[in-house]
């Protein structure tokens, strides 16, 4: 018995030390990223953009300031969002293979954007329409989903996860109206957003994102304890004193504000939400107080250096940042499975 | 007669006649066409896609599609001016790119041959080449009268015409109104039977149930010979006088993009039309 809590405490703290090793281990990739890109900044000119601004030519530091630090912000906090979303979604279903978009806010914002490209309205309001239109997408869909689900109060998770696949076959019927109807060049603009981009990032965003991950941040750290109480069962959580409904609101909120305002400025971008939060599973262990701040963490690095390949593998063009988050987090995710672990808490 | 855009390009004459850059980068397949047309393809350092197809461009190197530009990769290629037009974003790029201190210069689409003048107008003061505009105008005048004349005898009857775009994966589209190629078929002195409907939509057989074509045009990149394509073509194939169906090809980036070459395009297909 004592043995076991030996083991068990010593397995806390080595979670602890990758917990750890993960936060110190995201500065250097955000400085990795920040130094690498389609213009040459060395690593002097790195230095000196802080020490000496003076020295560095105006280009490089306006290509530092203004397009590559918010773009490496933006995507660090659009991983960080996804992930967050996919780890509070993945404890709430106690489903592996649960993804933010299962209450529809991901083909929600799909359609909004889509349908902002078929009217060609994407540059309306310098830009700002289209993140605004799919955000105000995504909402809807989440609300039609709570208002079939009597407010997210009705029945089990299993019924809202029904609701969620029927609700995204539906929006998948919209979408591919507009897609079947739109002009090539709306065509080829669609297809481009919904495999996701950080090339718009401006500082504009970066905070707003900011605020959105700070709300969901709070959101689902004061239900950590909720989540792991209802990795026993709904009933068992409920007999602990959790209010299971209200418990599921919240998460569903933020999940929604997560997943809304990373999806509007840097469109669909798979794999994150469902792949970061079991990596922090696999490295940190199943309570969720590590779990959460473990996905915010694997999930920015994770799509901060996908999109350091989407903007240099092809420069000076771009390639859209989800056809890399696969590739990059694909190899290092299957690697984890392989290792024996504590994998069910 | 002064119309709104006239004035805009004269503004954007006095505004921004400048040096003539060294490093250009261009967007957009008619932009590009005009400003290798100015004689200055040696400067044009970077193209999007669009131009790629060009004989002056293909060997430069490429900034992506013109709607999902990147600001850094264009930045690299230290241009002291870039040119891009209508359609071409995301718009936070451009103004990143402008924040970065580069002139960015967006050339206004506009489905009118009478647009070319501006764009061309445009393009060259920003570029600091406002003689070989003027003699680019010109050239581009003397082919609109040459078009005018092809169509002259065509006023009175009209041909049916119908503009089929092929999309990736083979599905064909027809050119509704507020379409490049619906501009291009009334300047050639077409009829587009697809005057229903706006923008591209899916073919169908109900298109033209209630006026059929005399003409197809399609662009010669579309595979395959005449029968082939009118095959694909669900309930058509012959004219309403009962004639084989006539396919005209065409090239996309002189027929579509109102550039400098968009008057010739027409004045072929013009002639195209009135061959009995």
């Amino acid at each position: 018995m004592n043995a076991a809590r030996e083991d068990d405490s010593r397995r806390r703290g080595r979670a602890h030390g990758r917990l750890w090793f993960l936060a110190a281990l995201l500065p250097l990739v955000l400085l990795t990223a920040s130094a690498v890109g389609a213009v040459n900044i060395g690593l002097a000119d790195l230095w000196n953009l802080v020490a000496a601004p003076a020295q560095v030519p105006e280009i490089v530091r306006a290509v530092f300031w203004e397009i590559r630090l918010p773009r490496v912000m933006l995507a660090a906090l659009v991983g960080a969002a996804l992930a967050l979303a996919g780890a509070g979604v993945q404890g709430l279903f106690r489903n592996p293979l649960a993804d933010p978009a299962l209450i529809g806010v991901s083909a929600g914002a799909a359609v909004g954007a889509v349908v902002c490209f078929f009217l060609g309205w994407e540059g309306l309001l310098g830009g700002w329409l289209l993140p605004l239109a799919a955000f105000v997408g995504g909402w809807l869909a989440v609300l039609i989903l709570g208002i079939f689900n009597a407010g997210f109060a009705a029945g089990g998770t299993a019924k809202l996860i029904l609701a969620g696949v029927a609700l995204n076959a539906m929006l998948g019927s919209v979408l591919g109206f507009f897609l079947f109807s739109a002009s090539d060049d709306a065509l080829r603009s669609m297809t481009f957003w919904t495999l996701g981009s950080c090339a718009s990032a401006q500082w504009p965003q970066v905070v707003v994102l900011l605020i959105f991950l700070a709300t969901g941040v709070i959101l689902l750290w004061r239900n950590a304890r909720f989540l792991d109480a209802l990795q026993f069962g709904e009933e068992q959580a409920a007999h602990l004193g959790v209010s299971v409904v209200r418990v599921r609101r919240e998460i569903i909120l933020a999940a929604a504000l997560l997943v809304g305002a990373a999806t509007a400025f840097a469109g669909t971008i798979g794999f994150i939400g469902l792949v970061a939060p079991h990596m922090a599973r696999l490295l940190l262990g199943g309570l969720h107080r590590l779990v959460l701040p473990g996905a915010v963490l694997l999930g920015a690095m994770l799509l901060v250096l996908a999109d350091l390949g989407a903007r240099t593998l092809a420069a000076p063009a771009e390639l859209a940042v989800g056809i890399l988050t696969a590739v990059i987090g694909g190899p290092f995710f299957l690697a984890l499975l392989r290792r024996p672990s504590s994998w069910s808490t | 007669m002064l119309r709104p855009a006239t004035i805009l390009a004269v503004l954007l004459t006095a505004l921004t006649a400048r040096a003539e850059p060294a490093r250009i980068v261009t967007a957009g397949a008619a932009v590009t066409e005009i400003v290798s047309g100015l004689g200055l393809a040696p400067q044009i350092v970077a193209v999007d896609t669009s131009s790629k197809h060009l004989e002056e461009t293909r060997d430069k190197p490429d900034i992506g599609y013109v709607r999902m530009l990147g600001a850094e990769g264009i930045l690299s290629q230290k241009p002291d001016l870039v040119l891009v037009s209508g359609e071409a974003g995301p718009p936070p790029v451009l103004e990143q790119i402008k924040s970065a201190g580069v002139d960015v210069v967006v050339i206004p689409d506009g489905y009118s041959l009478d647009n070319i003048d501006d764009k061309i107008r445009a393009i060259a003061a920003a570029t600091g080449r406002v003689e070989d505009g003027e003699k680019l105008i010109t050239r581009v005048d003397a082919d609109v009268q040459t078009l005018r004349a092809a169509t002259a005898v065509n006023e009175g009857e009209r041909p049916g015409v119908v503009f089929l775009l092929a999309r990736h994966g083979g599905n064909l589209m027809a050119a509704g109104t507020e379409t490049a190629a619906h501009a291009m078929i009334e300047a050639s002195g077409g009829r587009n039977v697809c005057a229903s409907f706006t923008g591209y939509q899916p073919l169908s057989a109900e298109i033209f149930a209630t006026a059929a074509p005399d003409f197809v045009i399609v662009s010669e990149s579309v595979g395959g010979d005449d029968t082939e394509l009118l095959a694909r073509v669900p309930g058509l194939g012959t004219t309403p006088d009962g004639r084989k169906l006539r396919v005209i090809r065409v090239d996309d980036a002189a027929f579509l993009g109102f550039g400098p070459r968009a008057p010739s395009a027409a004045t072929e297909v013009a002639l195209a039309l009135r061959q009995p």
